[in-house]
């Protein structure tokens, strides 16, 4: 992705609100055709970082580049409507009073292949049929394709999404996610997602922004933020997390689980192990002792407590089947490099 | 699934488009002259005058209007809130047939009402007539406070009654359900859930109902209560003193600044939330064994406001016929007072519109300060900013002066507020990620307020609309001073009879005013176009 | 769901219609009022007038006269197209209360669009005399009416003459037992029975005539005697009349005309009647209603004509049998209804003094009777 041509950029963006610093020094670089998320707690200031691309929050510092054309900064404030960056809200702001033809048709230049545009995409986001249908009429799921539909319309250079799934039902939050995913990689368009549910980010995006307090934590593709967090704040935002209380020494690190296989070269003394519950596996042996305290059957997976060494209690995932009975003695070992992070912090 | 209302913490504001505030700061301008005329007249004599007039009584005078104001407030809430609820929320029997009984009253000018309800309750008015065989000698005296309050009362509450049905429209029935499910009831549900939910919009309806209370003259003077508008019009007829009645008129309007205060209070304390719209619309309420004292409340309202100016009417018109008394011609006042209300009524939407899309939009100081202003003017009497009229008439703009132009700026300067009130709810319940939406797809800010937002205000433009017609129609002072010379109106030619003690002259054209006043209004309530004040 | 729907095309196309019609309208009456040119009586007094015409003949002849009345066009309507009629002259009439007129005149100064001020009392003609608005009339003109109902600077005359009168409920009272002098209100026998209208400028001209008559102690007293003895408060001589009838109040300080009005609108039932107070009792004070020509006025040669047009014959007798008011100008009858002009002698004061009303007016404030 690096090769491609960068298509937005954000330099140390700051925007406040009064006093507060609702975006921080916040940098982040989207390629030609890539989708990235930005994922942080409800306040974190990633909505207020999207709306500022789309030019209705305006800059206190930094930059902002779309194409390598300069659309914010201190000075420069490029007004919303010549940006070419298409926003999709959270409640959809469809607008009520035109059909679903209309709201898709209202971003297109005035002249002939308005309507080959909209069968076009109608037919992306399997609409046909519903083009003359006002937005009360459609469900939820069919509302929010016309709203991405209606953004993507005018080809922008950039589409921002502000937690597109979040007014949608689990079920239907899954199907919609494929298909926006679908729709966004059929059109080639850059995009930035906004949300707080890391499985969105991270099932929708080519690279996840991790976002808190107005600053970006880490960017980095789902893998690597899941498996290489360079935090534990990260490591907690990307998913389940547990810590155990470990020593360094000699390229190991040594804890409650026994020697375990540390990410990179940490420095030697007290640390703390990210270890995440589906990591822990039951072994034939050479594993660390372990007793079942409880089990449950959770559908796709049983979840355990073990009480290991020591007696600190862990959560472990494993796949479906039955489970263990409690009070069962196993051995349990981890099969992946774990991430370390400083004592204390 | 409320819509994330745009947060009301602003970093860097976006400046308003110069076509909008450009224009709405010119009406706001127009809409200042009278102050700027009241400050000139009332220091022209310096501030000894100022002592001379204010000594006299004009604490009493300020403590009458004030109480006045907030009786008219009190009966306002006490009647319209049930009456909304009612007739929006419950099973009473001809809903639609109350909602338009009750908006009615509306159409009454302030006089007429003053008028009859002497005539009926007066010592020895017709109520005393029909009372007499049961031994009624004299009825207790109508004057002075409580007959003010029963006069203004009546013609005002249908305004906050109609804002109430908005309002109750779009409350959120979800809120309501969480109550009942959490136990209460449906009185308590309402007094704890969504009486609260609804002091914004009671706010604003009781602002513009204080602020005319304060400037009426009509009712006041019929029923001999001394307000400071009464004594305005004393200094004027009894001394000739513009001086003093400018001092007076800087006073009142002092008092309207408050209640402005007292409003915005109100409004910061109880933001008004945007809410969706639930698709099927809440359960009626049913009212069970409180039906019948239900319909009984409402036909006492109407009966006093609507049955008793119209009845009281209607047989001053019939003896009127028997004794042979001449009827006034009233085709060309009518079509003048049609042509004035219904071109003052597009005009005055059509210069409030911007000044309300930069209240609920890009709101700021200034936008405020915009809004207030407009507001302000409502409290003077109709005769102060006529006064003021001719005076920058005369002086600078002479072409105007004596034209029906002039009488229409005096329309805007008037009822502009009534206009905003209409325009505002519904374009603060838009969600403003509409226009975000339009502009993220290439419209200009101006385009995409043309394509999106005035078509989804619509209805609020039609009620504003309706709203001033009707006070057009009835509105006496300025249109007597400023239409020019032979321009016959109708309410020029009901007080013209009236002032004579031609009541049965008087009752034609009041009754026909009446008539032509309600039609757009009972058209809105009818169809329930007043309560879907929102997309 | 088309968001310009014909409701709102409907609306704007009304409004836009209405704007049209405004623009172009400031003629519309034309029709009902230009005379006809075959109508005999236009050239004739057309030539009659022509002496007083010339009078003021710097001007250019036109044809177009504005007033400014403060009299209800029920009651000089159809005078006024009677001069129509009569003069070709087009009148353009603004109907407004009297005193509104004034302070609408005072504040229009030298640029007034108005040629005369049809006024409903003598103080307003005084306040917008002082304000230097009006005319110098000719002597033959002031010379028809008697000095007393005219204005001593030569600005105003007085067209019509009302007495104040004592107005009776007839189901409570025989006119015998009506008091004949406004001082005998106080005594016990009337408290809370009597109504007057303190805003009205012929209640305040009576007022002006017991200060003028006894000195302003005696004014003073009066006032508070009659506070004391509970004096309703009424909006004016219209309403007086009306609660006098319906029996609200036995007694009322009015001009005398208004009980006619009620009597034509609703019959000899109606229950009230006029009752004259003695010879030079400050009750039986005549005030007038007048006129005066404005002196930036564009049309002097038409003001003139109308002002004349008042006092002459047919004018007069309107007055008399339409409006039930005294004729000004003598040898014309008041309604037989009336007692005589002569028999009333009322008290000899200045009608439109303005220091007076203002007195007047400080007193009524310092009673509490005004605000």
């Amino acid at each position: 992705m690096p090769s491609k041509a960068e298509s937005l950029r954000v330099d140390a963006l700051e925007v406040r609100f009064g006093g507060v610093r609702a975006v921080d020094g916040a940098s982040l670089s989207v390629a030609e055709g890539e989708i990235v998320a930005l994922l942080g707690p409800s306040g974190c200031g990633k909505t207020t970082l999207l709306r500022t691309v789309a030019g209705f929050e305006r800059a206190w510092g930094g930059e902002i580049r779309l194409g390598g054309e300069l659309i914010e900064s201190a000075r420069v404030s490029v007004p919303p409507h010549r940006r070419d960056a298409g926003l999709v809200f959270q409640e959809y702001a469809l607008f009520p009073h035109k059909t679903v033809a209309a709201n898709i048709a209202y971003g297109l230049p005035r002249g002939g292949d308005r309507s080959v545009r909209v069968r076009e995409l109608l037919a992306l986001g399997g609409l046909e049929g519903f083009e003359d249908r006002y937005p009360h009429q459609l469900s939820g799921g069919q509302q929010q394709r016309v709203a991405v539909l209606r953004s993507l319309a005018p080809r922008p250079r950039v589409l921002l999404l502000d937690e597109p799934f979040s007014n949608l039902d689990p079920g239907l939050r899954v199907e919609m996610r494929d298909q926006v995913a679908r729709l966004l990689r059929a059109e080639g368009v850059s995009a930035v997602l906004v949300t707080h549910d890391r499985t969105d980010a991270m099932a929708l995006a080519d690279r996840v922004a991790v976002m808190e307090a107005g600053k970006i934590l880490q960017v980095g593709t789902p893998a690597a933020l899941y498996f290489e967090p360079v935090s534990e704040r990260v490591a907690g935002l990307a998913g389940e997390v547990q810590f155990l209380d470990g020593t360094v020494e000699d390229g190991t690190v040594e804890t409650a689980l026994g020697p375990l296989r540390p990410l990179g070269t940490p420095a030697a003394g007290s640390c703390r192990v990210l270890v995440r519950p589906e990591w822990v596996i039951p072994c034939m042996g050479g594993g660390a002792p372990a007793r079942i305290v409880s089990s449950r059957m959770e559908g796709q997976h049983v979840r355990y407590r073990i009480r290991v060494r020591g007696g600190a209690e862990l959560a472990m995932t494993t796949a479906s089947g039955l489970p263990l009975p409690p009070d069962d003695e196993i051995t349990v070992r981890v099969h992946v490099p774990v991430p370390v992070f400083p004592a204390g912090s | 699934m409320a819509f994330a209302v745009l947060s009301h913490r602003r970093g860097r504001r976006r400046p308003a488009p110069a076509a909008l505030w450009l224009p709405g700061l010119a009406v706001v301008i127009v809409t200042l002259l009278p102050f700027w005329y009241l400050w000139k007249r009332s220091t022209e004599r310096g501030w000894s005058a100022w002592d001379e007039t204010l000594s006299r009584s004009a604490t009493e005078l300020l403590a009458n209007s004030a109480k006045l104001s907030l009786g008219v407030a009190v009966i306002c809430v006490a009647v319209a809130l049930p009456a909304a609820w009612l007739t929006v929320r419950t099973d009473l029997p001809f809903r639609r047939a109350w909602s338009v009984l009750l908006a009615l009253p509306l159409a009454i000018p302030s006089y007429v009402m003053g008028m009859t309800v002497v005539a009926a309750l007066g010592p020895k008015g017709m109520l005393q007539g029909w009372l007499e065989p049961l031994g009624v000698d004299r009825l207790p005296e109508i004057y002075g406070y409580w007959g003010a309050l029963l006069t203004l009362g009546a013609v005002s509450f249908p305004y906050v009654y109609l804002v109430l049905r908005a309002a109750l429209r779009t409350l959120d029935p979800f809120e309501e359900e969480a109550s009942r499910s959490l136990g209460r009831g449906p009185w308590s549900t309402f007094a704890a859930v969504s009486v609260p939910a609804l002091i914004p919009a009671i706010a604003a309806g009781l602002l513009l109902v204080a602020l005319y209370v304060l400037s009426d003259f009509g009712g006041v003077a019929t029923l001999k209560y001394n307000t400071f508008t009464r004594a305005i019009f004393i200094e004027y007829s009894s001394s000739f003193d513009r001086t003093g009645a400018a001092i007076l008129g800087v006073v009142l309007a002092g008092l309207a600044a408050l209640l402005l205060a007292g409003e915005l209070f109100a409004r910061s304390r109880y933001q008004a939330r945007a809410r969706a719209k639930r698709l099927s619309p809440a359960r009626p309420i049913a009212l069970g064994r409180w039906r019948w004292p239900a319909v009984a409340f409402l036909a006492a309202v109407v009966a006093i406001s609507l049955v008793l100016p119209m009845g009281v009417l209607v047989y001053w018109l019939v003896k009127g016929i028997r004794a042979g008394a001449d009827f006034p011609e009233v085709w060309e006042p009518l079509r003048h007072s049609a042509t004035m209300a219904a071109s003052g009524g597009v005009v005055t939407v059509l210069l409030a519109l911007p000044i309300a899309l930069l209240a609920a939009r890009f709101g700021g100081p200034l936008a405020r300060l915009l809004e207030q202003a407009a507001f302000a003017t409502h409290a003077l009497p109709g005769l102060v900013v006529a006064l003021a009229l001719v005076f920058f008439g005369i002086g600078y703009a002479t072409e105007l002066y004596q034209t029906t132009w002039m009488l229409l700026v005096a329309y805007v300067i008037l009822f502009l507020p009534n206009a905003l009130g209409a325009l505002r709810a519904p374009l603060m319940r838009q969600s403003p990620h509409l226009e975000e939406a339009a502009a993220g797809l290439g419209r200009r800010p101006l385009a995409a307020i043309a394509s999106i937002t005035l078509p989804l205000a619509r209805p609020g433009a039609v009620a504003a609309f309706a709203l001033v017609f009707l006070t057009i129609m009835k509105e006496l002072p300025a249109t007597l001073l400023l239409s020019p010379p032979g321009y016959r109106t109708l309410p020029g030619v009901v007080w013209s009879n009236s002032s004579e003690a031609l009541y049965g002259g008087a009752a034609l054209p009041a009754l026909i005013l009446v008539g032509v006043a309600a039609v757009p209004l009972v058209l809105l309530v009818w169809r329930g176009d007043l309560d879907a004040v929102e997309s | 769901m088309p968001f310009l729907n014909r409701s709102l095309l409907l609306a704007l196309a009304v409004g836009l219609v209405s704007l049209f019609a405004i623009a172009c309208g400031g003629d519309d009456d034309d029709d009902d009022t230009t005379p006809t040119a075959a109508d005999g009586t236009t050239t004739a007094a057309a030539t009659a007038t022509a002496t007083t015409a010339t009078a003021t003949a710097t001007q250019p002849a036109t044809t177009k006269l504005t007033v400014y009345s403060g009299r209800a066009e029920s009651l000089v309507g159809p005078l006024i197209a009677d001069f129509e009629k009569a003069t070709g002259v087009d009148v353009d009439v603004k109907y407004g209360d009297t005193a509104e007129l004034a302070a609408l005149l005072i504040e229009e100064g030298s640029k007034s669009p108005a040629d005369v001020y049809f006024a409903q009392d003598a103080g307003a003609l005084g306040a917008v005399q002082e304000a230097g608005l009006l005319a110098t009339l000719p002597e033959g003109t002031m010379t028809k009416v008697t000095a007393t109902y005219r204005s001593k600077e030569n600005t105003w005359v007085g067209v019509s003459g009302r007495a104040r009168v004592i107005v009776y409920n007839t189901d409570e009272l025989a006119d015998a037992k009506v008091p004949n002098s406004i001082k005998d209100l106080t005594k016990p026998e009337w408290k809370g029975k009597v109504g007057w209208a303190p805003t009205n400028g012929s209640f305040q001209a009576a007022v002006t005539a017991i200060r003028v008559l006894e000195g302003d102690a005696a004014a003073k007293a009066w006032l508070e005697a009659m506070k004391a003895n509970d004096v309703k408060e009424y909006k004016d001589n219209r309403s007086i009349v009306s609660a006098v009838a319906a029996g609200e109040i036995s007694l009322g300080l009015v001009n005398h005309y208004y009980l006619y009005g009620f009597l034509k609108d609703q019959g000899d039932g109606f229950k009230a009647r006029n009752h004259f107070t003695a010879a030079n009792d400050a009750g039986s004070l005549v005030n007038v209603a007048g006129v005066g020509i404005v002196k930036s006025g564009k049309n002097a040669a038409n003001a003139q004509k109308f002002v004349d047009f008042l006092l002459a014959k047919e004018a007069q007798e309107y007055f008399s049998t339409q409006t039930f008011e005294y004729p000004l100008v003598t040898g014309i009858a008041a309604d037989s209804r009336l007692k005589p002009l002569a028999e009333i002698d009322p008290p000899n004061i200045d009608l439109s003094s303005l220091d007076d009303l203002q007195g007047t007016v400080a007193l009524l404030r310092s009673t509490g009777v005004l605000p």
